[in-house]
């Protein structure tokens, strides 16, 4: 079995070479450790970028593991990519985005009946964003197509999983 | 004046204004008074109609469905219309909680966008994202068809010289299919109407054959064909 160390470099390498969250369970077949050994290296790891003062820290997204950066180095970022990275949302849209994030898979007639109208451009604008995906197409009559929200959309938000907010009952 | 304009912006639909009407005058949502919040709303449509706003039609399908729920309650025919009245009111208020749940999870998705502002993530995969692909109906296969046909270069006097048979065709798809993964429409065609209808007829052919099966990533995009079970 691999040491503790060489473990917690190759979670490093892995989140280094995804763009996106690697979800633990990948990281513990990957390496062949049990869920202790991982959240252990996992641990020392995010504690050791905390503790160099990294502009860079470890974070839980999606349900899996990713780099971000820290917002103190906002304004070099946008200034290398020379534009606004923030997605500017509407109420409507983030209205949408609840729905299918509460109901999806989720046909846009149905978003519609929750929403009292027409969603169709609000749904467009967020595909456009990449915030939603489409999730293949609904077993009824006219075999509408289902929406969720993606990956994207976790990350842009914060969110780690489902639990990460408010039941439904909590609201 | 220029206050209530800003007010009928941040409306996103007809059960926001509804929302904002009850909650303004603190009215039970779970009891409406419907002779009362019909009223408002409509004085509200009459107000947005002055100022020359345009209202959508479901602003407009809410006043009707609010018309017909209060006739039924405050001038029922019958009992049985009296009951359907509840039952209509009760449906809207389900509608308005639910609406309202929604409203409140937006707010909590706002917040954390705030506070998740300056951070960022790593955006591009250095492997590739498997695309979300939606398996194409025969409609979907005809309706592009069809757009292709309308595009194709139509000469006037087409002389064919090579004819292309729909079993030649079938073989070149296969081919191309069995030398990459996946092949898309666009990649096959040639621009002429004869090559398209050919390209449609093997096609069909195969996807019954269960040679090849058919995708797009998105409505009306372009049609990917990936192996079938018994390529």
């Amino acid at each position: 079995m691999l040491d503790i160390e060489k473990i917690k470099k190759i979670i490093e390498l892995i989140l280094f070479v995804n763009g996106k969250p690697v979800s633990e369970r990948k990281l513990i077949e990957l390496l062949e450790i049990d869920n202790e050994t991982f959240n252990k290296a996992i641990d020392e790891l995010r504690k050791e970028y905390e503790e160099r003062n990294s502009p860079l820290f470890i974070e839980k997204i999606a349900g899996g593991w990713q780099f971000s950066t820290k917002k103190e180095y906002s304004e070099w970022i946008k200034k290398f990519l020379k534009k606004e990275l923030t997605l500017h949302l509407s109420p409507q849209a983030l209205e949408v985005l609840a729905i299918i994030l509460y109901r999806g898979p989720i046909t846009r007639p149905e978003i519609d009946s929750i929403r009292g109208m027409d969603s169709s451009g609000v749904i467009r604008t967020l595909l456009e964003k990449k915030l939603i995906k489409l999730a293949g197409r609904k077993k009824v009559p006219g075999r509408p197509l289902l929406y969720r929200v993606s990956d994207k959309f976790y990350q842009y938000f914060g969110i780690e999983d489902t639990s990460d907010l408010p039941s439904w009952e909590e609201i | 004046m220029n206050q209530f304009k800003v007010e009928i912006e941040i409306f996103s639909g007809p059960l926001d204004l509804l929302l904002y009407l009850i909650e303004r005058k603190n009215l039970d949502i779970y009891d409406i008074p419907i002779a009362k919040i019909t009223g408002d709303y409509i004085e509200y449509l009459e107000k947005m109609n002055e100022m020359n706003l345009e209202i959508s039609s479901s602003f407009i399908l809410m006043a009707s469905r609010l018309i017909r729920i209060k006739s039924k309650l405050l001038l029922p025919r019958t009992e049985e219309e009296r009951m359907e009245g509840e039952l209509e009111k009760k449906r809207l208020e389900e509608e308005l909680i639910e609406y309202k749940k929604f409203k409140k999870i937006a707010e909590e998705l706002k917040k954390r966008v705030k506070e998740r502002e300056g951070v960022f993530s790593r955006q591009t995969p250095i492997i590739p994202e498997d695309e979300m692909l939606v398996e194409v109906s025969l409609f979907d296969l005809a309706l592009v068809f069809k757009e292709l046909i309308k595009r194709a270069k139509v000469e006037k006097s087409e002389i064919i010289s090579e004819e292309i048979t729909i079993e030649e065709k079938m073989e070149t798809i296969l081919n191309e299919i069995a030398r990459k993964e996946k092949l898309k429409l666009t990649e096959i065609l040639k621009q002429t109407i004869i090559d398209i209808i050919v390209t449609f007829l093997a096609l069909l052919e195969l996807i019954r054959m269960k040679k090849v099966k058919c995708f797009q990533e998105k409505n009306f995009g372009d049609i990917i064909i990936l192996r079938g079970e018994n390529a």
